[in-house]
């Protein structure tokens, strides 16, 4: 059976308890920037929202991709981000119509970025080391 | 004291400034997401320690760094680049000169990336304020004694942190889960963290303190004010006249908060302060009671746009509205006694005035004539103008919105906190007038020196773990032990935190006792001990601080003359 998060903006205070719980259960470490949830701050509106990957039928991410990196996960059929093949290009970022894509800056901890729990449904992708980024892997 | 000389000049190079996350920052555990700035504090010359909320704290923590120790002085403006490992000073030539929200946007743009966390100081801290704060994520601040001035002493303009290594080496995640869900429970249990702070924020005592009849109005001149409803909590929630908004908009939570008192307000764009300013337009932090009370019943102004606009001023160019708004009560006393004359100070000053409240928050932020005299805090200004009787302040640093006549625990906390008058140190209005832990009377004097002991004891362990206190209006120790004992090694018990919290507060005792202060230096202004309240419950009473010192001393195992007995010590292990 498919889930999905259903968030009530309006309730949100911006307190960032969900983005650690996410990242804790996918990393075992708290770290806000590794969750797959996002709140975003509107500051002069007073406003916080989080957001969450849509999952679209249609994913417009997975086509602008230049190098596959987002798949459809045949057993689940979730669309993910296969972040030892993204290059950190950001076109995904700019093809998401509600901007529930994001990019986070990771400075070339290796050793963690293979360890990604590809179950998740909710889409992450990160840039990898400028030394692997020159040559895109494409299996 | 390891670190400085409690004999330095606070403004000098060889002053210390460090910013420091404590082993909660960062974590699960509701409202971990605080951070000190420790220094000598420039307005009092004694230890500066402020702790401050939003999300920079916690940046700082996910970045791989507990602490930062700044020494010297930059020859030109920098700013620290933290990038996880990466630490960069870099050119801040174009940023000096700006104001904290000008700076962190700028910061933001030239990396390229909105979710760094960065922690500024405006123009009152370049310009030697002696009270400036240092401002993180806008509106969040680390804010008494001045640690923007000494900031701005070492030409280092702001800290930006962006960190994405995370907060590993919880010891025991499963218990630390399970007591970090269980506090949290206790928290959205309590009627107070559960739905007073949430709907009402601070500012739910604006009311309450006035009906008790300890809202110092006019400097302290009276004990209760007749335009208290107006800036209420209550007045906060209310649809504007002008248009048919109300001044709060949300409320907002810092890093981790399960409470989220925060106030985010936007004030009518039609209000005069504001009507050519459209960068006040925008909804940004609201009134907090203590700004509530020092920028409008400490001056008798009771116009909520305006006090919201003057706490904006105070936010964007980075000094602390307590001492500031108690300064200017005392310019219009002076004003009002014919000391100070419209032509020195630029602006007709009388009580109530909401035009010279704006106007000398501009002056004073920008460093503009008068405003560079109110820059001194009241001590040193009512000093020059002969009337140092006039100056609220304890260890030269105003004390906030409790008037000790009113609410006596409060007096002693004032007279005794290592930091100058301060109620965030032992806030017993807590158990003197919400009945937290228990009950207390707030006219009496009896057990009041055992009741800011344990206040203060507990205080310094709950802001050292890295939580807000505002979670002792529901936590006590016994809810804080089991959270850091799963998350740190070192057998966290209830009675080990308690004898960390009265070691800090020792520490930091001999720190000033080293920097010259003695138990002169833990007294109330005249005006306290000697004009008795006129108002309200309190009607006749003075502070007794005299009473409640002794006593006090005798509590702490310190001799009569206020220093630490060779027996306490060693029994703390100092």
């Amino acid at each position: 059976m498919q889930k999905s998060l259903r968030i009530d903006a309006n309730k949100c205070t911006g307190c960032l308890q969900c983005e650690m719980a996410c990242s804790y259960e996918n990393h075992g470490a708290f770290n806000i920037s590794k969750s797959r949830i996002k709140v975003f701050n509107f500051e002069s509106a007073g406003r916080k929202v989080p957001y969450t990957c849509t999952q679209c039928a249609e994913a417009w991410c997975l086509h602008a991709c230049p190098v596959d990196a987002i798949r459809i996960d045949a057993a689940t059929g979730a669309k993910v981000v296969h972040e030892n093949v993204c290059v950190g290009c950001k076109v995904c970022t700019i093809a998401c119509p509600f901007g529930t894509i994001n990019y986070v800056a990771w400075s070339g901890r290796n050793s963690t970025w293979a360890s990604a729990d590809w179950r998740r449904s909710t889409w992450w992708p990160r840039r990898i080391p400028r030394s692997i980024r020159s040559r895109p892997k494409t299996s | 004291m390891a670190e400085t000389d409690p004999k330095v000049d606070p403004l000098s190079p060889e002053n210390k400034l460090i910013m420091t996350t404590g082993p909660l920052t960062g974590t699960m555990a509701s409202t971990g997401g605080r951070y000190s700035v420790v220094t000598k504090g420039p307005l009092t010359g004694a230890i500066a320690c402020s702790n401050s909320g939003g999300y920079f704290g916690a940046e700082l923590k996910m970045a791989g760094w507990d602490m930062i120790i700044f020494e010297g002085r930059s020859p030109k403006p920098v700013y620290l680049w933290l990038e996880n490992d990466k630490a960069e000073l870099r050119d801040a030539s174009h940023l000096w000169g700006t104001t904290t929200w000008h700076t962190e946007e700028t910061i933001k743009a030239a990396h390229q990336d909105p979710q760094i966390r960065i922690a500024s100081i405006g123009r009152a801290g370049e310009n030697g304020v002696l009270y400036a704060c240092v401002i993180n994520d806008l509106h969040r601040a680390a804010g008494r004694s001045g640690v923007g001035a000494v900031m701005g002493s070492k030409n280092l303009k702001a800290v930006a942190v962006r960190g994405t290594a995370g907060v590993p080496g919880i010891k025991d995640f499963k218990a630390f889960l399970k007591a970090t869900t269980a506090a949290k429970k206790v928290l959205a249990d309590n009627a107070v963290t559960g739905q007073g702070l949430p709907k009402f924020g601070t500012q739910i005592l604006m009311n309450v303190i006035n009906e008790v009849g300890a809202l110092p109005t006019r400097n302290a001149q009276d004990v209760q004010f007749e335009g208290a409803r107006n800036i209420s909590a209550e007045a906060m929630h209310e649809k504007r006249p002008g248009d048919g908004k109300s001044n709060l908009v949300t409320n907002a939570a810092c890093f981790g908060c399960t409470i989220a008192c925060g106030r985010i307000s936007q004030v009518d764009q039609n209000h005069w302060s504001v009507t050519n300013n459209p960068k006040y337009w925008g909804a940004t932090g609201g009134l907090e009671y203590e700004n509530a009370w020092s920028l409008g019943a400490a001056n008798g102004v009771d116009d909520l746009d305006a006090l919201t606009v003057a706490n904006m001023i105070c936010n964007e160019d980075g000094m602390d509205p307590i001492t500031f708004g108690a300064t200017v009560g005392a310019v219009m006393e002076m004003y009002q006694m014919g000391v100070l004359k419209k032509e020195q100070i630029g602006i007709e000053s009388p009580f109530g005035s909401a035009q010279a409240l704006i106007e000398l928050s501009h002056m004073t932020a920008e460093g503009r004539g008068f405003g560079k005299e109110i820059a001194l805090g009241s001590r040193r200004l009512c000093e020059k103008y002969g009337k140092p009787e006039l100056s609220m302040t304890v260890k030269s640093q105003e004390f906030p919105a409790y008037d000790p006549r009113g609410i006596q625990g409060m007096g002693l906390t004032y007279a005794t906190s290592n930091r100058g008058a301060c109620h965030l140190r032992s806030y017993t209005v807590a158990s003197e007038i919400l009945g937290i832990p228990v009950k207390t009377d707030p006219l009496a004097t009896d057990g009041k020196a055992d009741l800011v002991k344990a206040f203060q004891d507990a205080t310094a362990a709950f802001d050292s773990a890295g939580v807000c206190v505002f979670t002792t209006f529901a936590w006590t120790l016994a809810d804080l032990a089991p959270q850091l004992d799963a998350a740190c090694e070192g057998g966290w018990t209830l009675e080990r935190l308690a004898e960390m919290g009265e070691r800090i507060w020792n520490m930091e005792r001999q720190y000033n006792l080293a920097a010259g202060f003695t138990a002169k230096d833990d007294d109330l202004p005249k005006r306290l001990k000697t004009e008795p309240a006129k108002t309200g419950p309190a009607k006749g009473r003075v502070a007794d601080i005299d009473k409640m010192l002794p006593e006090y001393y005798k509590a702490r195992g310190w001799t009569a003359e206020g220093v630490p007995t060779k027996d306490t010590l060693k029994r703390l292990g100092l």
